[in-house]
Order: C-alpha cells, then sequence, then structure tokens
C-alpha cells in the first residue's frame, strides 16, 4: 500500500489560480503576450524551487531564455544558486526540441521519462516543467499533438508536471480543441483575469472522485457505526468476563481456603517428579517456608531409614505413572517423627502423558499405634490361649488319673489296716488287691487314652501351603519376637509341595516350636538372640526347622524332651512338645531334635500330599 | 429319745465306683456303716434314716457339682455335714466349701487316717446336733404342755423377778403366782430356778427387765 502522505503528492502549482496540482499533471496556458508567459511561469518555477523540486523551462518566441532567468532571478534572490547546482534549466527551444527536419518526439518522451527518474534520483521531489510551443510549425502540428497525447497518456507514470504554454493569436480554432483534447486541463487569461478551463474528461473524473469521495464517508459513517456497535458489544463481554473473572476469583479463593483448612497434607507437582505445591497443612506440620519445599526441598523431612524406600518407590511411580502409595515416617516441626500414607496419582492428557501429580498425606500414627497393640495383644492372646489350654488340660488329666489313684491309695490302706488288725478277712483283702490292680491298669489306660485323644486324626484337614500357614505364624509373633529383641531369619524354599492336613494344629506346632525358641533364648544376656526358620523339600516331602541361639538341649534331657509332663522351665507342664510330636506324628511325619553345640534345632518333616490320598 | 444310740451312717456320694468301694471299704474297716450313690441325685432321692450321719461328698459329679449340691442342701434345710474330696482342686474351690460349712477338703489320693478323723469328726458334730435338737424338742413339749397363764408368768420368773411383783404386773395376788410358779418347775421338770433359766434361754425366751 502507498504510505506517502498525501500533501507531499500534492504540489502548489504557484499559479493562484490552480491552486494545488498532483504529480502526473499535464496542462496548458494559451497567453497573448510576453507578460502572460512570465506571469503564469515566474510563480509556477519560484513555488517549485522552493518546493525541492527539479525545474526545467524550455522557453521559445517571444520570450528568450535570458529573460526569464532575469524575471526569476528577480523573484527568487536565491535563483543563481538553484542555477548553479543545477536544481534549474532554462534551454532554448531548440535545445530541447531536436531541430532540423527530423523532428524525433519519441526521444523527447523518452527524456521526460529520464529527467523525472533522475529528478528522484538527485533527491529532488520531482521535475516541474514548461514547454513552449512558439517553435512548433504548421507541418509538424500533427505529430505534435500525437506526441502531446502521449505524454498526457504516459505523464501519470512520472513524478512530474508540465506546463504547455501555447500561443493564442494565430491559433485555429481545430487547433485549440486539439490542445485541449491532449491536455487535462487549461489556463487562460481573459480580461486580464486567469482562468482555468477544464476538460470534460476532468469533469467526469472530479465528479467520480467526488462520488468515491461521498461513497467513501458513507462507508466511513457506516463502519464508524460498526465500530461503535462493535465497541459497545466488545465492552459488554468486557465487563462480563470481568464479573466472571471475579467470580472465578472468588471460587478459586474458596477452594484455596477449602484445600488450606481441610485436615489433610496436599500437594502437587508437575510430571518429572518434583514438587511445586503443597498446602497450609503439610507446611505448617513440618514448620517451612514454601520454597524450602519446593523441587527436592521435601525429602529433607523424610526418616533416614525410610528415605531411600520411598525415594525408590517415588522414581518408580514418576518413571512408570503409576499410582504411588506408601508409608512413611515425616518429621514434624518440633522434630518428632510421625507415620503418614501417603499417597499420589497422575492426571493424564488425552494422551495418555503425566500432565501432574496429586497427592495427599493422612497422618496414620495413630492407627499404626493401635495396630501394634492389637498385634501385641494378639501375641498375648496367644500365648495366654497356649497356657489356658494347658492349664484345662492338665485339670483334666489330673482328675482323670487322680480317680484310680485315689481308689488305689485307698484300698491299699485298707489293705494295710487288714493286715495289721486282728481277725484278717482274706476275701475282703484279695477283692481289695484286685481293685488295685484295676485301678493301676485303669490309670495306665486313661494315659494311653489321652495321648490317642491328641493323635486322633485331623478333622479339618485341607490343602495347605506349609510356607503360607509359617508366615501367618510369624505375623502373629511379630511383636513377641521384637519385645525380645529377636532377629529372626527365614529361608522358606519356593515351590514347596502342597500338604494335606490341619493347618490350625500344624500352626499350633510352629507356634510351639518359635515360642521354645523364645523361652530359651530370653534369658540369655551374652548370646545374640536369633531364631531360624527354614522350609526345604525332603525326600518324604517337606522339612520344617526351627532354630536358635539359646542355651540348646543338655545329652540327659535330650531324650527325655518328648515325654509327657517333662518341663525344663519353671511355670512350664511339660505336656508342648509331646503334643507338638503328637500332631506331627498324627499327619504322618515326625517331629525331632537334632543335636547341636550351640542352640536348639527341632526339626520336623511331614508327607507331601499323594494325589487321590488324603 | 432314751434308746439305745443307733448306729452312725456314712453315706459317699462319688461318680467313680472304684472309689465309692475303696472308700466302703477303708471306713467299712473302722466299723461304721456307708452306704454309696454315683450321684447327687441318687442320694436324694434314697430314704434316709434318722440316724447321725455324714456325707463324702466328691466335688467333680455328673450334673449337678458338689458345691452346687452342698448348698441346695442348706437351702432344703438338711444339716448333714459334709467331708469333701475333690481329684483336682484348688484354693478358692476350699474356701468356698469350708465356709458353707463343710467339716473337711481332702485331695485326692488322700491320706486314710485323714478320711477316717474327717468322718468321725462329722459324725459326731453330727450327733451333738442331733442331741440338742432333741433336747429343744422336748422343752417344746413341755413348755406346750403349760397353761396361758403359766406361760405368762414363766418369762417374769426367769427374770429373776419376785413374786409380789410378779402379782402387780399380771394383777393377781402373790398366793396364786406361787401356785403357778410351782406348776411351771413341775411341768418342765426343773429341779432349780438355775436349771429353768437355763431351759428358758435353750428355748429362746428373753430375760425380762421389771
Amino acid at each position: 500500500m502507498e504510505t506517502q502522505p498525501i500533501e507531499t503528492r500534492l504540489r502548489k502549482s504557484g499559479i493562484g489560480v490552480v491552486g494545488d496540482v498532483s504529480w502526473g499533471s499535464h496542462f496548458f496556458l494559451f497567453y497573448e503576450t510576453k507578460e502572460d508567459l512570465l506571469d503564469a511561469l515566474v510563480p509556477y518555477f519560484k513555488v517549485g524551487l522552493e518546493s525541492g523540486e527539479l525545474c526545467l523551462w524550455v522557453v521559445a518566441d517571444p520570450l528568450t531564455a535570458e529573460e526569464a532567468s532575469n524575471a526569476l532571478r528577480k523573484a527568487l534572490p536565491e535563483f543563481d544558486q538553484y542555477l548553479a547546482n543545477r536544481s534549474i534549466e532554462i534551454l532554448r527551444h531548440s535545445e530541447f526540441y531536436p531541430s532540423g527536419n527530423n523532428l524525433d518526439l519519441a526521444r523527447v518522451l523518452q527524456t521526460w521519462a529520464e529527467k523525472s527518474n533522475s529528478a528522484l534520483i538527485r533527491g529532488y521531489a520531482g521535475l516541474r516543467a514548461s514547454a513552449s510551443t512558439g517553435w512548433l510549425g504548421r507541418k509538424d502540428w500533427q505529430d505534435f499533438c500525437n506526441y502531446e497525447e502521449e505524454v498526457n497518456h504516459s505523464i501519470k507514470n512520472w513524478q512530474m508536471t508540465i506546463l504547455c504554454t501555447y500561443p493564442l493569436a494565430g491559433s485555429t480554432a481545430a487547433e485549440i480543441l486539439d490542445v485541449v483534447r491532449t491536455h487535462q486541463f487549461a489556463v487562460a487569461r481573459r480580461n486580464r483575469v486567469w482562468e482555468v478551463v477544464e476538460t470534460s474528461e476532468l469533469k467526469q473524473a472530479k465528479s467520480e472522485i467526488k462520488r468515491l469521495n461521498d461513497e467513501l464517508e458513507r462507508r466511513i459513517a457506516e463502519r464508524t457505526r460498526q465500530l461503535a456497535t462493535t465497541n459497545e458489544e466488545l465492552r459488554k463481554e468486557i465487563a462480563a468476563r470481568e464479573r466472571a473473572e471475579k467470580a472465578l476469583r472468588q471460587s478459586e479463593d474458596h477452594l484455596r481456603l477449602v484445600i488450606d483448612t481441610i485436615p489433610q497434607q496436599i500437594w502437587s507437582g508437575p510430571p518429572d517428579g518434583s514438587l511445586d505445591f503443597c498446602n497450609e497443612q503439610w507446611l505448617s506440620y513440618m514448620g517451612l517456608k514454601h520454597e524450602e519445599l519446593q523441587g527436592a526441598g521435601w525429602q529433607s523431612m523424610l526418616h533416614p531409614e525410610d528415605r531411600e524406600r520411598v525415594l525408590n518407590a517415588w522414581s518408580d511411580s514418576v518413571a512408570i505413572g503409576t499410582p504411588y502409595e506408601q508409608e512413611e515416617r515425616h518429621r514434624r516441626a518440633d522434630g518428632q517423627y510421625r507415620w503418614f500414607l501417603s499417597r499420589g496419582v497422575p492426571l493424564r492428557d488425552s494422551e495418555g502423558r503425566v500432565v501432574r501429580w496429586y497427592g495427599t498425606n493422612t497422618d496414620i500414627e495413630g492407627r499404626n499405634r493401635t495396630e501394634a497393640a492389637l498385634q501385641e495383644a494378639q501375641a498375648n492372646l496367644a500365648r495366654v490361649t497356649r497356657v489356658v489350654a494347658m492349664g484345662e488340660l492338665a485339670a483334666a488329666i489330673a482328675h482323670e488319673v487322680n480317680q484310680p489313684l485315689a481308689a488305689i491309695v485307698t484300698n491299699g490302706n485298707f489293705c494295710l489296716r487288714e493286715l495289721a488288725g486282728v481277725g484278717r478277712n482274706l476275701d475282703k483283702l484279695r477283692e481289695a488287691i484286685a481293685e488295685i490292680v484295676n485301678d493301676g491298669t485303669r490309670a495306665s489306660a486313661i494315659i494311653s487314652r489321652i495321648r490317642t485323644l491328641l493323635m486322633k486324626g485331623t478333622p479339618n484337614s485341607a490343602e495347605l501351603d506349609i510356607n503360607e500357614a509359617i508366615r501367618e505364624v510369624l505375623l502373629l509373633l511379630r511383636n513377641e519376637l521384637n519385645r525380645n529383641r529377636v532377629s529372626l531369619r527365614t529361608e522358606l524354599a519356593p515351590e514347596l509341595p502342597l500338604m494335606f492336613g490341619d493347618r490350625v494344629q500344624l500352626q499350633q506346632v510352629v507356634l510351639n516350636l518359635i515360642l521354645n525358641s523364645i523361652d530359651a533364648i530370653r534369658s540369655s544376656t551374652d548370646r545374640s538372640k536369633k531364631i531360624f526358620i527354614k522350609s526345604a523339600t525332603h525326600p518324604d516331602g517337606v522339612l520344617v526347622q526351627v532354630q536358635d541361639s539359646g542355651p540348646g538341649i543338655s545329652p540327659e534331657q535330650i531324650d527325655r524332651i518328648f515325654e509327657p509332663f517333662f518341663t525344663t522351665k519353671p511355670e512350664g507342664i511339660g505336656m508342648g512338645l509331646s503334643i507338638c510330636r503328637s500332631i506331627v506324628e498324627s499327619h504322618g511325619g515326625h517331629l525331632l531334635t537334632v543335636a547341636r553345640s550351640n542352640g536348639a534345632l527341632f526339626e520336623f518333616t511331614l508327607p507331601a500330599r499323594i494325589e487321590g490320598v488324603s | 429319745m432314751t434308746k439305745a444310740v443307733p448306729a452312725p451312717i456314712v453315706f459317699v456320694v462319688d461318680d467313680d465306683p472304684s472309689v465309692r468301694r475303696a472308700i466302703q471299704r477303708l471306713i467299712g474297716s473302722v466299723g461304721l456303716r456307708v452306704e454309696l450313690f454315683g450321684s447327687a441325685q441318687e442320694f436324694l432321692g434314697a430314704n434316709l434314716s434318722n440316724v447321725p450321719s455324714c456325707l463324702v461328698l466328691d466335688v467333680r459329679l455328673p450334673g449337678i457339682s458338689g458345691l452346687d449340691f452342698q448348698r441346695h442342701l442348706a437351702e432344703a434345710n438338711i444339716k448333714i455335714p459334709i467331708v469333701f474330696i475333690t481329684a483336682h482342686g484348688d484354693i478358692p474351690m476350699t474356701v468356698r466349701a469350708m465356709k458353707a460349712g463343710a467339716v473337711e477338703f481332702l485331695t485326692k489320693p488322700f491320706r486314710d487316717q485323714d478320711l477316717i478323723d474327717s468322718v468321725h469328726l462329722a459324725l459326731e458334730r453330727d450327733k451333738i446336733r442331733r442331741q440338742q435338737e432333741a433336747e429343744l424338742r422336748t422343752l417344746r413339749e413341755r413348755f406346750d404342755s403349760l397353761t396361758p397363764r403359766e406361760r405368762e408368768i414363766l418369762p417374769l420368773v426367769v427374770s429373776g423377778i419376785p413374786n409380789k411383783q410378779i402379782a402387780t404386773i399380771i394383777g393377781t395376788s402373790e398366793a396364786t403366782v406361787k401356785v403357778h410358779r410351782s406348776q411351771v418347775s413341775r411341768k418342765m421338770r426343773a429341779q432349780s430356778l438355775a436349771e429353768l433359766v437355763r431351759m428358758a434361754a435353750k428355748m429362746g425366751i428373753s430375760i425380762q427387765t421389771p
């Protein structure tokens, strides 16, 4: 788009009646006298020079170049400077137009083009020219008319104005018409007053311009009206948007309040696993500023024992994009650590890429304590149950065995009394002794009946994985082991054959063996307190070993240890191992102790389940 | 009740027949009669003779336990002394039995002499109790034979109130009081005022203050 301002396109003509003309103006002047010419052309060139235009004045009779120079010098004091720097050239027609017989007007046209072009190159605003036709002969008139027409056509491409001067005297009407036809407008002096004579073409052009101007104004008005409407709509929209933003801000404030107030630690961060947000709850828990937690800052509050595990789990989650969940200890402002359940979930975009992580930390210290207490209670219960069961068993056994014993002792005493007396009743003595024998046999039968009872079939037999049964027992004993500072090592062989048996009974065996081990190493202070539990495949099926670092079993004890009522513990009743052996044997296995230089080792084997046999 | 002292009986309640028979043999060897029962119900169903007796009771019995049976007897006002025997006793059990009036609590197997001594002690207690009950019964019979007027002055007499004053209290003459008084002593078969006072005390008649 042409950005040149319109002012510079319009040039002052210097001729009052003509006013401003645009580049590309090609107009003419009819003169009668030399004065007419000077009167129009002196101001014409004066203004041109003052406006920084390159000027070319081609003179002919009645005006000489000298007269033209003098007239201009009179009007323009700096004229000689202009002349010196060739801002103006005043040429006789013979110097400009080719003379002689061959009037090469095509070359003249070429000259105009070159001149206007060189004016721009030389830094002038354009070319201002005037050419006199006073020299023109009749024979060249037609050619000249063609030339003028060509100029009139081409001048709009050049940055120049040309004022042609024609002598009015001697011009025929036809010639005048030719001149008018080949120029845009005319300046004529009538009754000593200059007038502009417009051609119809110019009038049409002007009216067209006016029409276009009106149209433009109408359009501008229309456009302005539309813009006003649009502006109003925009204003309304902005107001609505402001209201929405305000509502959003309020909503955000509310949400922020909720996030900061709920009794939950909330955090979030970018997909790389760093942290860039955490709510007030967490900040006040740790007593840290937001900046101190940013990025990897939060890791400083992890318990040293948890740190590696937590960071590994977190980087795994971040790498794979799986939800994060860990129980971990966080340091509180006062330096105390509390247990938290930390959870994080990834937010994904439509293509499944992780966009952000969101998470919470929940204080589970209370829950963990309760769980620990519960586990301890369970372990205690297991012990108590064992003791109570043993106590009841002992009472039952005592009652059963004491009955025949009471009869035996009483009958024996009766016999002694009879024998000490005078009149011995041998029948009664025989009867009493027979009962003593019977009751002795009965007492023995009761003992074996108890053993048989314990060895009796396994009513709750089912398929079981001995490793799983062992793990359950260890879970039950976790606190018991911790409390006695026993370090436990397990080596449970994977893919053991499945057993068929009573899970609870077999767990009772494992439980008893481990509790025995704990009892054995409880007292020891110098020894490291260790229990080692192992399961392995065995030619018979499965082998389970419980080994401890206690004082071990002396050679005298080793033969009696499985006897009922044999015990080395002050509070024991000596039934544990006896019952364990009964249970294992009822499952078709063997329980025995292996002699060792240090500590005790108990092991039992159980047959693997044979398909189709239970 | 002036007939010859009847032979006492020892009742044994134990669910173990062997133990029962052994006890019978032992107690029988010291010349006592023994009757055997397998359970508390069996014992209650028996026709018990009205002779000095005691109960040798096993704590652990089928059905009702020995201790509960003890309470049951007390509630039914059957005041038979009990010797407990148990195959497996504990201290709370013993304390409970003794508090409820048991003579002895023996743990099986017991020493023969302990059982025999306990049984003798129990029978002695029962004998004394029976004598006291018989005596009281006699006194009651005598008291019942008194006239209303004689029953009225008996408490006053045993309270040591002079005849003259008694006459004033019951509104009669001193001579009449004297006649009633001699009748009371005769009917109650009291040889002296002191004996009459003891009799009144046994019957639970309280001393009056004028």
